[in-house]
């Protein structure tokens, strides 16, 4: 910025440069001790990874993906994340890409559809943090008392493991946070904040701010749902651990109170929008409004949720209760290990961890033996034939052995016949029905061995083969949606898949789809790239 | 029965003890020698001489564990982290703290109580997923318990970060490029320590769920009661209480 800039120019250089503006004294206390620097300076770094994002899409790709707006596809990534995560699960990685995709679509419409998808997917990989060990760091100054450079790590989605072994995504409490722009607030009272300004904007008829508040409204009981979900877990793994009395039960009646309100306060807002809708004249501010009703039912569905759980939460309670503190005590003094050994070294700083840590690793495993070599016996063992083990008890039963041929389903000669008759497919695709013809020629059998053939050769694994190192061409087949000749067609099929109806003694009837048959022969060509 | 004898048997169960899959109850000989030291204090006597002299607690005999040992700390029995997994050799204690980590969460969902360690009956099924998700939630309770205090490190100083905050952040499970799951993963490293405790016949493996399923044997009892004795970790007290940590 130039010094003989606009006086605008000129007041925003004094700020940006202290030593123009005039001297105040900073106070201690009130100057450097304010929690908020900090406190703001990490909520700014929430939004590190997006800003991290839009800045270097120029240099991935040769700068291809330069066209798309990242950041807007990062926020429809985190918000499809967050709204599928419901009590216990998150989206997989293809709903959250699949989601993405029209808004890349979108963005850049003359691109391909196959970049769209690796933009979603690398805009994807980048919020997980793939390329940074899964976590982001960034740094920052804390005021309180003296001035302190500390490193803040956080993550923005998180990869978790569903029973099935499947892994799926969830929106941590940052990515929630940043995504609803509240960064520092206590659940509850911002709920109340976004009620007030919702109805407000009802009130005033600006309708779109109003859907945004609901939104916001919906996060927040997301979070408080999964807030009462770990506790109720926790209680069934041991009550020693959870604070009852003191901690769970208030946030059990705070938000059984504040779900009781909610439903009241969203039921009341609904009436009015719905007056609103009514006495609207644009038809667009009628649409606005009718999906903002919606947006509130749905609302309300969560609310229920939330109200069985916490119905549940107190049963759970009692029921564990009975199981776990209503037992005989110890006769002697044992440490609880969870309170009295893992919470400690949890609680301790890495470097005073690792000593306790690594002592439980060794002495839980030891004692280890481990195995002496002599030279002697080494040689005998080596020349020994091998040791019958008869310390594993009762004798070996004789097995009683059959001869075992092997089952065919197509006999040799009409596996060779139609291997003859794919043989004629090369580069020129062929219709299946005249394959079919000319191996019905030969048997029904060799027929139906080549509809199977051709089926194997639908969407062959072409990506694996090549790269296993095996270039020999390829048997490929597709459908162009051309019905099988009604001839071939003796019963019927659904449509689009091609069957081979039970062999009856007519011999075998098809239906479905007449593929396409072709060979791709890639092997002179992938030669030419190696050499 | 001679010195020689009586010492020779004597080291026989001990030689059993240090071989932890072979069971009393499949073992005529060893059932006997287990038998003996229950019955005959001047032979249990002789019995921990021997084991003393090589370095070797014995923690407990008993039918269905056989004779559990505990190695001494420098014996040549003493299994060290860094044998078993190279990579904890590193400076950054990281590593080292999260496999240890592992094995007490493991000890602490087999046994939630201190009665439970004394309870021979006692061997629940626990999941490689149901260990994660209770040292997550340990990890949340701790981030409540500490909302009010600074916690993230000096950026020059990354040892003073605290544990939990370290383990909380870790993935559970992440695939890599290739689909494999990434070493680093928590639940990689529980599945670990599992197939550890399995190895030294500590848990028996019951199935795939949940990530693989097992289940305490009696020797794993003996040796996480033995850990949990309230003299063992007053160097862990005296580091809690210079951190300035309440205890819980």
């Amino acid at each position: 910025m130039g010094r003989s800039g606009a006086n605008g120019e000129v007041s925003m250089q004094l700020a940006l440069e202290p030593e123009l503006a005039p001297y105040v004294p900073p106070d201690a206390d009130t100057a450097f001790g304010d929690e908020a620097l900090a406190r703001r300076a990490k909520a700014m770094a929430c939004t590190v990874p997006l800003h991290h994002l839009e800045a270097n899409k120029g240099r991935v790709r040769d700068g291809e993906f330069s066209a798309y707006t990242v950041w807007g596809l990062a926020f429809v990534a985190i918000d499809t994340v967050t709204v599928q995560m419901d009590f216990d699960r998150g989206a997989a990685h293809g709903v959250v890409i699949e989601a993405m995709l029209p808004y890349a679509g979108r963005q850049a419409p003359e691109r391909d559809h196959a970049e769209h998808r690796e933009v979603c997917k690398w805009v994807l990989d980048e919020l997980i943090g793939t390329s940074s060990q899964r976590e982001f760091t960034v740094e920052y100054g804390d005021w309180n008392g003296e001035y302190v450079r500390r490193s803040f790590g956080f993550q923005l989605l998180v990869e978790r493991q569903a029973a099935d072994g499947s892994v799926y995504l969830r929106a941590t409490d940052a990515a929630i946070n940043v995504l609803v722009g509240a960064l520092d607030t206590d659940v509850e009272s911002a709920q109340a904040a976004a009620e007030a300004k919702l109805e407000n904007l009802v009130r005033r008829g600006r309708l779109s701010e109003a859907q945004y508040a609901a939104l916001q409204a919906r996060y927040r009981t997301i979070q408080l749902g999964e807030q009462i979900r770990q506790d109720v877990a926790a209680t069934r793994r041991n009550l020693a651990t959870v604070d009852w009395a003191g901690e769970v039960s208030p946030r059990l009646d705070g938000a059984l109170a504040h779900i009781g309100e909610r439903l009241e306060v969203e039921r009341r807002i609904a009436e009015n929008i719905r007056e609103t809708r009514d006495r609207a004249q644009e038809s667009e501010r009628r649409a606005q409004a009718a999906s903002l009703i919606e947006l509130l039912e749905e609302c309300q569905n969560r609310h229920m949720i939330l109200q069985r759980k916490l119905m549940e939460a107190r049963q759970t309670f009692l029921i564990e209760q009975q199981r776990q503190v209503f037992a005989p005590p110890a006769s002697v003094r044992l440490r609880d290990i969870t309170r009295e050994l893992l919470l400690p070294v949890l609680s301790l700083p890495l470097l005073d961890a690792d000593a306790p840590a690594v002592g439980f690793f060794e002495r839980v495993l030891s004692p280890r033996p481990q195995r002496i070599m002599r030279l002697s016996t080494l040689i005998a063992q080596l020349l020994a034939p091998p040791r019958e083990r008869a310390e594993l008890g009762a004798e070996l039963l004789e097995p009683e052995l059959r001869e075992l041929t092997p089952y065919e389903a197509f006999p040799e000669p009409v596996r060779e016949a139609a291997e003859a008759v794919l043989a004629q497919v090369e580069s020129q695709p062929r219709r299946l029905s005249t394959l079919l013809d000319a191996a019905l020629d030969h048997s029904p059998a060799t027929a139906h061995l080549v509809a199977l053939l051709a089926l194997h050769s639908f969407s062959p694994a072409l990506e694996s083969q090549l790269r296993a190192g095996d270039d020999a061409p390829l048997l490929l087949a597709w459908s162009d949606g051309t019905p099988l000749p009604p001839q071939l067609r003796l019963s019927g099929g659904a449509p689009g898949d091609l069957a081979v109806a039970s062999a009856g003694q007519a011999g075998p009837s098809f239906c479905g789809d007449d593929l396409l048959l072709a060979r791709l022969d890639l092997a002179p060509h992938l030669s030419e790239v190696r050499t | 029965m001679s010195l020689a004898e009586d010492t020779d048997q004597a080291a026989q169960l001990i030689a059993y003890g240090l071989r932890p899959k072979v069971r009393p109850i499949e073992n005529p000989d060893y059932r006997e020698l287990v038998r003996r030291y229950r019955q005959q204090d001047s032979f249990a006597r002789t019995v921990r001489a021997v084991a003393s002299g090589m370095g070797l607690d014995v923690l407990d005999v008993t039918e269905a564990a056989g004779v559990v040992l505990g190695a001494r700390e420098g014996s040549a029995f003493a299994m060290r982290m860094e044998d078993y997994y190279r990579r904890t050799r590193e400076r950054n204690p990281r590593l080292r703290v999260l496999h240890g980590l592992a094995q007490l969460a493991i000890a602490a969902t087999s046994f939630p109580r201190p009665d439970d360690l004394e309870d021979e009956e006692h061997a629940p099924r626990i999941a490689v997923n149901e260990v994660d998700e209770y040292l997550r939630d340990l990890c949340r309770r701790l981030d409540e318990r500490h909302a009010e205090q600074e916690l993230d490190p000096p950026a020059e100083d990354p040892g003073l970060e605290r544990s939990w905050r370290m383990y909380a952040r870790q993935p559970e499970a992440a695939a890599t490029e290739d689909r494999r799951a990434w070493s680093g993963a928590t639940r990689q490293v529980i599945a670990r320590a599992f197939v550890a405790l399995t190895e030294q016949g500590l848990m028996r493996k019951v199935s795939d769920a949940l990530g693989g399923t097992y289940q305490p044997t009696p020797a794993y009892r003996i040796h996480v009661r033995e850990l949990a004795r309230e003299d063992v970790w007053f160097e862990l007290d005296r580091i809690t209480s210079e951190n300035g940590l309440s205890r819980w």
